[in-house]
């Protein structure tokens, strides 16, 4: 029987008419793992790009207004969201390119340290053309749940009593108050000395540094752009005023 | 019907693509290939005979309907172990359950070889029987038992393991190196004297 195996296997190519699979069928899954590698690197460097704008935008000075310590900002301030997608991005753009033809001859770390090199590159280049804001105040506005899983970020500047306070610009009274409405739909009645540095416009989120000096009312020292975390959908549904610049110029800020 | 002593002069990837041309030469791969891979199953699953033949006619099905997706610059060799290996693999996945006994073909200069390159005492090399390496190796962890076997039993290159088993050379060598202490490990957990 033994002898025959060889006989017997054509004889099952031929009766079950059997042929090799084309060869564009392995070139499409070869690619088709490179292109899934592609996108995998892309979006870890998405994913980065945020995490450099939600870090660099953290008001890093200003943590002692917001917590007891520097350790406690730092890791309530931490974009989760995405250093968890940067990690199962980049994971899986290690994993494809391990499984493409010639990927097993690749040594562990020369994989991983490419994976995570393109992944910083791509996210500085995307933070520096601006795409990281407009990723973070999409995923806001369309996501479900981001906001919710953002929440932690902006809840850490929204605590009146300690004298910071966080919302969108409502309404302009004059040179020296404006309406603010809070996460929550309050509006505030919010006085300021100066206009610190950023010219305020109604919609633009805003977080304020000062003092609560009534039940709604509070006195602004410092004014400064709310960035990271999910941006103007963050206060839900804008107010319509009309001729209203809807965003500010970047040197302003 | 082609006579496969009449391919006896051809190489492996001539003969890959004559079958692309036309079935019949397939015959010549089968049976230049059929003894050693039989032998490799059955060292690799502990099958008997039939059973590895039959897991051997999948595996000869199997290399036909891939033949396209033979990369010329890997080895023929190399790419149908992958092939039974990974065959193999999954038999043992499908059956779920570890071999009772194992079957090898093992001679005293194999026996040689894994001994002195565990660097066990040179005594030891008459003392340790056939039965001690099969029972050993079936007790080993399946990751270990198949690059000592690829290493020492077909006598297998680092290249050739690392385009049969898809790992990274420096895997191949780390993964040989601790199938070598395991062994040893599990030798004197045997509480064998030698």
């Amino acid at each position: 029987m033994s002898k025959n195996i060889a006989e017997q296997v054509l004889d099952t190519i031929k009766n079950k008419h059997l042929k090799p699979k084309p060869k564009w069928e392995f070139a499409v899954k070869n690619y088709l793992l490179w292109i899934i590698t592609a996108i995998s690197l892309l979006i870890g460097g998405f994913a980065f790009a945020v995490i450099i704008y939600m870090m660099t935008n953290n008001d890093w000075h200003l943590y002692r207004q917001a917590s007891s310590s520097f350790l406690g900002f730092f890791f309530i301030t931490l974009p989760y969201l995405w250093i968890i997608f940067l990690i199962i991005f980049a994971v899986f753009a290690h994993y494809n390119l391990r499984h493409t033809k010639k990927g097993y001859k690749l040594k562990l770390p020369v994989v991983l340290s490419s994976v995570i090199v393109m992944s910083i590159l791509l996210g500085l280049l995307f933070y520096n053309i601006g795409l990281a804001e407009t990723i973070d105040n999409t995923f806001s506005s369309k996501v479900p749940y981001y906001k919710t899983l953002m929440k932690h970020r902006v809840d850490l500047w929204n605590q009146p009593d300690k004298g910071i306070l966080i919302g969108t610009i409502y309404e302009v009274h004059s040179e020296s108050g404006f309406a603010l409405k809070d996460i929550k739909g309050n509006i505030w009645q919010v006085s300021y000395a100066t206009k610190d540095q950023m010219p305020l416009v109604p919609n633009i989120p805003i977080k304020l540094l000062g003092e609560k000096t009534g039940e709604m009312t509070f006195k602004a020292n410092i004014i400064r752009p709310l960035k990271g975390g999910g941006g103007p959908a963050m206060f839900g549904k804008p107010k319509m005023i009309k001729g209203a610049r809807m965003h500010l110029e970047r040197n302003h800020w | 019907m082609i006579d496969p002593k009449s391919c006896i002069k051809k190489s492996d990837s001539e003969l890959v693509n004559l079958t692309l041309e036309n079935q019949e030469y397939f015959i010549c791969l089968m049976e230049r290939y059929r003894s050693p891979l039989i032998r490799y199953i059955r060292r690799l699953s502990s099958l008997d005979y039939d059973p590895a033949e039959d897991v051997l006619q999948d595996v000869f099905i199997k290399v036909y309907q891939n033949l396209n997706d033979f990369d010329q610059s890997l080895k023929f060799s190399s790419w149908i172990y992958r092939i039974t290996h990974n065959q193999v693999i999954s038999n043992f996945r499908k059956l779920a359950s570890r071999p009772e006994h194992i079957n090898f073909d093992l001679d005293s200069n194999l026996l040689n070889n894994i001994v002195s390159e565990l660097n066990i005492e040179a005594e030891a090399n008459n003392k340790l029987n056939q039965e001690i390496i099969f029972k050993i190796l079936n007790r080993i962890d399946i990751k270990y038992r198949e690059v000592l076997i690829l290493k020492f039993f077909e006598d297998k290159s680092y290249t050739e393991i690392s385009d049969i088993l898809k790992k990274p050379m420096g895997t191949v060598a780390t993964l040989l190196n601790r199938a070598k202490k395991e062994f040893a490990r599990e030798l004197i957990n045997s509480k064998i004297k030698i």
